[in-house]
C-alpha cells in the first residue's frame, strides 16, 4: 500500500512537469506576424493560464483557462478580451470563452487538418457556449 | 444524585472526544468525495456535450446515485462512522438520507412506510438547501451589484 502511494506521488509530480505551450494559435491561412502578436498579448496577461486561439475564415475563437481567483469574474474577463480582440480584428466574428469544455475541444481542433470539420466544430462549440442550463 | 453531580461523573468517566482527529478525518473524506465529484464533472465535459456551466446537474445526480447504491450495500454507513460530517455534508449525504429512511421503514409497507417516510430526513435537507440557496443568491446579487463578482 505504502509503495503504491509513493509511486502515485512520483507519477503526479512527473505529470506536473509536463510543459505545454501557453498560447496555441491555429490559423487557416498562415500569418506569422499575427500569430506572434496574439501570443505576445496573451502571454503577457497575468490572469490567464493557457489559451487556444483559432482563426478560421471570418471566425476567431479564443478559449482560455484562467487562474483560480479569476474564475470569480469569468464574464468580466471574457468581455474584456472580447472587446480587445474586436478592436484589433474588426472584420472577424469574435468568440471568447473561459469554459473548460471549449478549451478542451479547441485543444483537439489544433490537431485537425480538415478545415470543413473545424468549421463545423466551431459552430457546435459556439452553440454550446451559449447554453445556460 | 443531582443533575450537576451526574454531569461531572459523566465527564470524568467518558473518554475525551478527539476533536482534532475527527476534524482531520472529515476534511480528508469530504475532500476525497469532492475530488471524485470533480473527476465526474471532467468525465461529463470530456465525453459529453456539457460545459462548466451545465455540468453541475449530471454530476450531482451521479454522486447522489452512487451514494444511494453504497447505502443500499451498507458501505456508506461505515464511511459515515469513520468520517462523520465529512460524508454527511457533501451532496452524497442526501442520497444516504433518502435511502436509509426508505430501508428503515420498508417493513411498514411501500406506500405508508417507504413512500411516506422516505423524505423524513431528506426533507430538512431540501428545505434548508432551498433556503440557503436563496440567501447565497441574495449575497451574489449584492456582490454583483457592488461590482465585486459577476454572474
Amino acid at each position: 500500500m505504502r509503495k503504491w502511494f509513493v509511486v502515485a506521488c512520483f507519477a503526479l509530480l512527473l505529470v506536473g512537469c509536463g510543459e505545454r505551450e501557453k498560447v496555441f494559435v491555429y490559423q487557416s491561412v498562415n500569418d506569422e506576424k499575427n500569430k506572434q502578436e496574439i501570443q505576445h498579448l496573451l502571454k503577457e496577461a497575468k490572469g490567464i493560464d493557457e489559451a487556444n486561439v483559432i482563426f478560421l475564415n471570418d471566425e476567431l475563437v479564443v478559449a482560455m483557462q484562467v487562474k483560480p481567483w479569476e474564475k470569480w469574474h469569468r464574464k468580466k474577463v471574457e468581455e474584456k478580451w472580447k472587446s480587445k480582440f474586436e478592436e484589433k480584428f474588426t472584420n472577424l466574428n469574435v468568440t471568447v470563452s473561459t469554459d473548460f469544455k471549449l478549451f478542451w475541444e479547441t485543444s483537439k481542433i489544433t490537431e485537425e487538418q480538415d478545415q470543413q470539420a473545424v468549421h463545423e466544430k466551431i459552430q457546435h462549440l459556439k452553440k454550446l457556449a451559449k447554453e445556460e442550463t | 444524585m443531582k443533575e450537576q453531580q451526574y454531569n461531572t461523573l459523566k465527564d470524568q468517566l467518558s473518554p475525551p472526544t478527539p476533536y482534532g482527529l475527527n476534524l482531520l478525518k472529515a476534511f480528508g473524506v469530504g475532500g476525497i468525495i469532492c475530488t471524485i465529484g470533480q473527476g465526474i464533472s471532467f468525465f461529463y465535459m470530456i465525453f459529453f456535450d456539457f460545459t462548466e456551466r451545465t455540468v453541475g446537474n449530471p454530476t450531482v445526480a451521479t454522486m447522489v446515485f452512487i451514494a444511494m447504491i453504497l447505502t443500499g450495500l451498507g458501505l456508506y454507513r461505515k464511511l459515515g462512522q469513520f468520517a462523520g460530517a465529512g460524508s454527511a455534508v457533501p451532496v452524497t449525504g442526501f442520497g444516504n438520507a433518502v435511502i436509509s429512511a426508505a430501508i428503515e421503514y420498508k417493513s411498514e409497507g411501500f406506500v405508508l412506510g417507504v413512500g411516506g417516510n422516505m423524505f423524513k430526513l431528506a426533507g430538512s435537507v431540501i428545505l434548508f438547501g432551498t433556503v440557503s440557496a436563496f440567501f447565497v443568491a441574495l449575497i451574489k446579487l449584492i456582490l454583483v451589484s457592488v461590482g465585486v463578482a459577476s454572474w
